[in-house]
């Protein structure tokens, strides 16, 4: 599947609306996805956008999610059938589907070599890449997988880093400090005098940019697992300018090197995470010494400007969520589930259910899991609860933190300090970062300045042996029949939820 | 008269001495129309003047990211476009 194959299904599928009138890069598809992201709306396509060649695109919306059907356009990505399940019957697929590795093959050529520029021909602004909000300090590619190699292995990373067209040739990306792209820069490149050379990728197949985003450990290729989650090898070619291999169904590859020590300033931007980051830091500058492109290239764009069900929320429930399971099936903590919150990406809550509880568990958690630097740098409050509460309900989370929990003690606070690999840019602030603060980490390691673990499970044995508050704990079985039986003649379309059971699964690490 | 560029309230406040002065100050400046961060040498006012340009400033202004406006002329874009 590549980008066009996956759009082409959408529109079948009612997911997908084409905007044939001219709309500018310059903050109107900014402003179109945030409102069809506030409506839980289509994916859109923009057939005509201003000052850009003919046939030159870009899509917004294309993983998120609606009302109705959150999971839908992830299972239509992932090529799971029915695509109307739910998170949870979701996730667990997509975790499944991890567990499989194929190794990439290499081709000749493909799609993304139709164009081909170097040096002086190479112009990033020649894409519709979009200016997104009012104070972003550029336009940036923010769907894309950049991509970078360990000299002295197999192992090619790919990762989603907001990244900053500063110049027609050059650059910036947003990488965290903790990122395997700065470890394998200042680990491998710098030390031996060497530049980094980097492929950014725009397009393929969607999947690219969803694993691109998906926490799994350092020293695992995300192509081998594309591969194993497709079933079929990645089509690779090999760089004009590099020995990268970059999915040869890409709609653009720029082609370029870091090296180390070489920073622009980078930022301010609307992010992710809520609020606009900022102030303008030193981050590398990407060089690009090389564009290939399809002939009518489509720009897949992440709309960052708003809350909801939008793509970044969307990839977050789903990769996120299975990629954290798939790290914990690692451990032997005794979690059941993991998963991101819906609410905001940023990784405010990164929540679990659980059993086997033990004193200690929560710092045992939080060692082995949440110390990954994939997860960590995320996720600032983590809340822990019994294994029957449904972890995709915020409801029946708030519920558990305000009836099972006792801040004075089950709260756990934490200062996790990431010890960065290089004095870089700093990134992965939070909104609540004073001034001050903000200006004593300027240009020094990247800080998480907060770190909180709640738990959220049953301490002792409640009053009448009731643990929850719910339709089949508090009514008598007869009255909840009379319930179920009656509910259609009531004129209630819905079918009506009862003893649905969750989470029946072992706990991941055992 | 349109925008033709924008600076960041903080960094022109790193050169708050030279503001509707003769000399020119190293200034890099985002080109409005391309989004392009480009070095320059620049005359910086708070007032119009005659065939100056307007750039607005980016910052905390209440509830918008934009307000200010000042007044540049770009006397010279410094070093040439990096070569690879």
């Amino acid at each position: 599947m590549d980008l066009r194959d996956f759009l082409n299904i959408l529109k079948e599928r009612g997911e997908l609306v084409e905007i044939n009138e001219e709309v500018d890069w310059d903050l109107e598809m900014s402003a179109i996805s945030a409102m069809t992201q506030r409506l839980r709306g289509p994916a859109l396509l923009f057939n005509k956008i201003k000052g850009m060649n003919p046939g030159y695109r870009a899509v917004s919306e294309h993983y998120a999610g609606t009302l109705r059907k959150p999971f839908r356009r992830i299972a239509i990505c992932m090529g799971i059938e029915p695509d109307d399940k739910n998170w949870f019957e979701g996730t667990q697929e997509i975790a499944k589907k991890m567990t499989n590795v194929i190794k990439p093959v290499q081709v000749a050529t493909g799609p993304c070599k139709e164009v081909i520029k170097m040096g002086k021909d190479v112009n990033a602004f020649e894409f519709p890449i979009t200016y997104g909000g009012l104070g972003d300090c550029g336009r940036y590619l923010n769907c894309q997988t950049t991509i970078c190699k360990d000299p002295d292995s197999d192992w090619t990373n790919w990762g989603n880093y907001a990244t900053l067209v500063s110049k027609r040739n050059r650059m910036v990306t947003s990488a965290s400090t903790s990122s395997d792209f700065y470890a394998l820069l200042h680990t491998k490149y710098a030390p031996r005098g060497e530049s980094m050379p980097v492929a950014i990728v725009v397009g393929g197949d969607p999947l690219n940019g969803l694993l691109g985003g998906t926490p799994l450990p350092s020293g695992v290729s995300e192509a081998d697992v594309a591969g194993g989650m497709r079933g079929a090898p990645v089509e690779l070619v090999k760089c004009e300018t590099s020995d990268i291999l970059v999915p040869a169904n890409s709609e653009i590859v720029f082609e370029g090197e870091v090296r180390a020590g070489e920073t622009a300033l980078e930022g301010p931007k609307t992010e992710c995470f809520g609020f606009t980051v900022g102030p303008r830091t030193p981050a590398p500058v990407i060089r690009i010494h090389c564009v290939t492109h399809r002939k009518d290239p489509i720009v897949p764009i992440l709309s960052q400007v708003t809350y909801g069900m939008s793509s970044i929320e969307s990839i977050q429930m789903s990769m996120f969520a299975a990629g954290l399971n798939f790290v914990m099936a690692q451990s032997k903590i005794p979690i059941k589930q993991m998963m991101a919150a819906t609410v905001k990406w940023g990784g405010y809550s990164n929540l679990m259910a659980t059993r086997n509880w033990y004193p200690g568990f929560i710092r045992d958690m939080f060692d082995a899991g949440l110390m990954f630097p994939a997860t960590n740098a995320y996720y600032d409050v983590s809340d822990m609860v019994d294994d029957d509460v449904n972890i995709y309900h915020v409801e029946e989370i708030v519920d558990a933190i305000y009836t099972q929990s006792n801040p004075a003690k089950d709260w756990v606070p934490s200062s996790a300090c990431w010890d960065a690999r290089t004095s870089g840019g700093l990134v992965s602030v939070r909104s609540y970062l004073e001034r001050e603060d903000l200006a004593k980490l300027y240009g020094k390691m990247t800080v998480t300045t907060g770190y909180w673990t709640r738990d959220n499970t049953t301490k002792g044995e409640p009053p009448l042996g009731v643990r929850r508050m719910s339709f089949e704990t508090v009514l008598p079985d007869e009255i909840q029949q009379w319930v179920v039986d009656n509910w259609k003649k009531w004129g209630l379309e819905e079918e009506p939820a009862w003893n649905k059971p969750y989470l029946d699964l072992p706990p991941l690490g055992m | 008269m349109s925008i033709k560029y924008k600076l960041y309230y903080d960094e022109l406040m790193k050169h708050k001495d030279a503001i509707n002065r003769e000399n020119p100050i190293d200034l890099e400046v985002m080109y409005a129309d391309v989004k392009e961060w480009k070095p320059t040498r620049s005359l910086v006012s708070t007032e119009p003047v005659e065939g100056w340009d307007e750039a607005v400033l980016v910052g905390p202004f209440g509830n918008s990211v934009e307000g200010e406006k000042v007044f540049l002329k770009v006397v010279e874009e410094l070093s040439p476009e990096d070569e690879d």
